[in-house]
């Protein structure tokens, strides 16, 4: 196998036969991507609203604090008579005396077998109406992919302006305390438009998304 | 013997014979580029867009030795381990070592034109693993034993008649219109096989070298699925996708979904730095990446470069008016369309089957250059390496000499006049003018072309 130093080599060298006019000036200008200007908590609210009407297809949730949203949650899965479900984030506990009603997720197995994922964002992109998940202890991938139909929950003050924001945001996160494993940027349901174009959601993820925002 | 191009022809022929295809090229093709032209400026300036894209592919190729360096050291940091390629032999071989250490039985994968360009399926599979795509239109063209014909939409050619007959046989469901029916019937199928794989093997869209991070861009979710269940993730990446920082993600990720399916974003943009932290549940327990040049790091040290800040995006193969009339199969490759035709000369891609053709398959239109998200001049280096195909004694022998022709009349104002005066005379012989439309070597030039009319007399006469 090749070694990593040779490897290395041979692109140092690739890099020396050749150059632009045009990488002299990209790289003297200095000039990196800048994430655009913030909008005030409303605004970014409103526009997240938006956009995920468009391409969630559904209405964004409100709730007023976390104890409301987790109420309003459970009467969704009452009205939709949902016996068991899977729980992801701090503040969507297992142990939580509200969820007794149903059969909560313990592992993996469970999680395929649950009718609804409900999983704690940890932020929000107003620009695409998307929610970002951070995977965690508590947060596992598989309770916002493997359930047919997926409930977000999100606090507004993780509502960000856009993927450039959500950027800065890791690498500040990044210098701190390192890259988290995996984080997901989702934005509606699973799609696909491998046969004849023809749009079709939910193959592999789930078909149904909602998000509730709180606060 | 068939020349390359002669090969390209009777490929392109067989195509265009075919109305169906015919008709799911245009249907495609024509929703493409609907798509990127009312996607793009809804995001911004799509000039501006493009030159932000750009930019940062600019500034990241040119100092690539340093950045896959510190990509290569980052990624070690969070856990995971690195191996460099240099062909697509060597990649194999990494990947079975690794499958073999993990005693993998069962690989699911996630959609990879890094992974179709080594020809990764059919080495394992020879070596007793079993491999599954699952990208839904990859999935298809697995089941049917062929290769994707567009680089967003592998199974672009096939109708969902062709789709329905395929999983009756296949995987013995019912026989259905229904499209969402047959997305049912593959989703079950599928999701057995994220469940019980062993490893998960992706491409990457881009990495990021100061954090030592993947990242990869779906809307099924099999992305997420195989680097999430399997307990081994391994990823195929060609050098040219290492950018610097997290913040030069954006640009290149505005521009990619609007250009390939129109979309603002994907349903899932993944950010993966790593194996699974202590303590976690999902995710994989070892992650690897393996780096591939296999002819990448010969075209950054020539003016072949630029083809490098390619994202991939299939803007260019949908506004070709030679793809659109051929499809992805006549370009014999891992790649078609405009791009294909400049990198599957250059990168050694072994199941290419007439690499030297390809940059004859253009008409120079220039389409690909202005559709490109991130500005690749691509008729420039097709010109480029039609100029290599001559010096290496690739153009036809016809061809060859009638330059040869030219040029000794044109030297010499005497021998102009003289060779003038005999072309005028036979097209005037009965019968002659058109049998040059219809007798090789000429006809291919002049059957779609008007001879000229001489004058009776030259100013110079």
């Amino acid at each position: 196998m090749m070694e990593e130093r040779q490897f290395l080599q041979k692109m140092t060298s690739a890099l020396s036969r050749y150059s632009t006019a045009e990488e002299a000036r990209v790289l003297a200008s200095g000039v990196r991507p800048q994430p655009g200007p913030r909008a005030g908590l409303e605004d970014k609210i409103a526009r997240f609203a938006d956009e995920v009407a468009e391409l969630h297809k559904v209405e964004v949730i409100r709730a007023g604090n976390w104890d409301q949203a987790r109420r309003h949650i459970a009467s969704m899965l009452q009205e939709r008579g949902v016996s068991s479900i899977a729980l992801a984030g701090e503040d969507l506990k297992p142990s939580l005396p509200l969820w007794g009603k149903w059969k909560v997720a313990g592992d993996r197995d469970s999680t395929e077998r649950a009718e609804v994922g409900v999983v704690q964002a940890d932020y929000g992109l107003a620009e695409t109406g998307s929610v970002v998940l951070v995977a965690s202890k508590d947060k596992p991938r598989s309770v916002s992919l493997l359930p047919p139909v997926c409930i977000f929950a999100l606090s507004v003050f993780g509502m960000l302006d856009s993927m450039a924001h959500l950027m800065k945001e890791l690498e500040a996160r990044h210098a701190k305390e390192g890259m988290p494993a995996t984080v997901n940027v989702v934005t509606g349901p699973s799609r696909t438009a491998d046969i004849e174009l023809s749009l079709t959601v939910g193959v592999h993820g789930p078909g149904e998304v909602h998000v509730v925002l709180v606060g | 013997m068939t020349s390359p191009i002669g090969k390209f022809r009777e490929k392109s022929r067989e195509a265009m014979a075919s109305p169906v295809l015919t008709k799911a090229l245009k249907n495609a093709t024509d929703k493409f580029i609907a798509g990127r032209t009312g996607t793009l400026p809804k995001l911004g300036d799509p000039i501006r867009l493009k030159d932000e894209a750009r930019a940062v592919k600019v500034r990241c190729i040119a100092r690539l030795d340093k950045l896959v360096a510190q990509f290569a050291e980052n990624y070690r940091k969070n856990g995971g381990q690195v191996h460099f390629a240099s062909d697509a032999k060597e990649a194999r071989e990494i990947l079975h070592s690794i499958a073999k250490e993990n005693q993998v039985k069962l690989v699911a994968k996630s959609k990879s034109m890094a992974t179709e360009e080594i020809e990764l399926n059919h080495f394992l599979e020879g070596k007793g693993i079993q491999v599954v795509e699952t990208d839904l239109g990859e999935y298809i063209i697995q089941l049917a034993k062929e290769k994707p014909s567009h680089i967003i939409t592998p199974a672009i050619h096939k109708t969902k008649e062709q789709v329905s007959s395929l999983f009756h046989e296949k995987l013995g469901s019912p026989e259905t219109s229904d499209i969402s029916e047959m997305t049912r019937t593959a989703k079950k199928v599928l999701r057995d096989v994220f469940l019980t794989a062993d490893m998960g093997v992706t491409g990457a869209n881009f990495a990021v070298a100061e954090t030592g991070t993947l990242t990869l861009v779906t809307n099924e979710g099999n992305g997420r699925m195989v680097t999430s269940l399997p307990r081994v993730h391994v990823a195929v990446v060609g050098v040219e996708k290492i950018v610097e920082t997290l913040s030069d993600v954006p640009p290149l990720l505005k521009v990619l979904p609007a250009s390939a399916t129109g979309q603002k974003i994907t349903v899932y943009f993944s950010i993966i730095s790593g194996p699974r932290r202590p303590g976690e549940t999902d995710g994989p327990e070892q992650s690897h990446v393996i780096l591939l040049d296999n002819g990448r790091i010969d075209m950054l040290g020539s003016d072949y470069r630029e083809s490098l800040y390619c994202i991939r995006c299939g803007a260019c193969l949908n506004v070709c008016p030679v793809y659109q009339a051929v499809g992805g199969h006549s370009y014999g490759g891992t790649y078609p369309g405009p791009i294909g035709a400049v990198v599957t000369p250059l990168l050694h891609d072994e199941d290419a089957k007439y690499p030297a053709a390809l940059p004859q398959a253009s008409s120079l239109c220039g389409a690909c250059r202005d559709a490109c998200p991130v500005k690749i001049d691509l008729p420039r280096m097709l010109v480029s390496l039609r100029k290599d195909g001559v010096k290496k004694g690739e153009s036809a022998f016809w061809e060859g000499l009638a330059f040869k022709l030219w040029a000794w009349a044109a030297s010499s104002p005497s021998r102009f006049h003289f060779a003038a005066k005999t072309v005028r005379f036979l097209l005037k012989v009965p019968g002659l003018k058109g049998m040059a439309k219809v007798l090789p070597p000429g006809s291919g030039w002049a059957m779609a072309r008007e001879l000229p009319e001489f004058p009776e007399k030259f100013g110079w006469e």
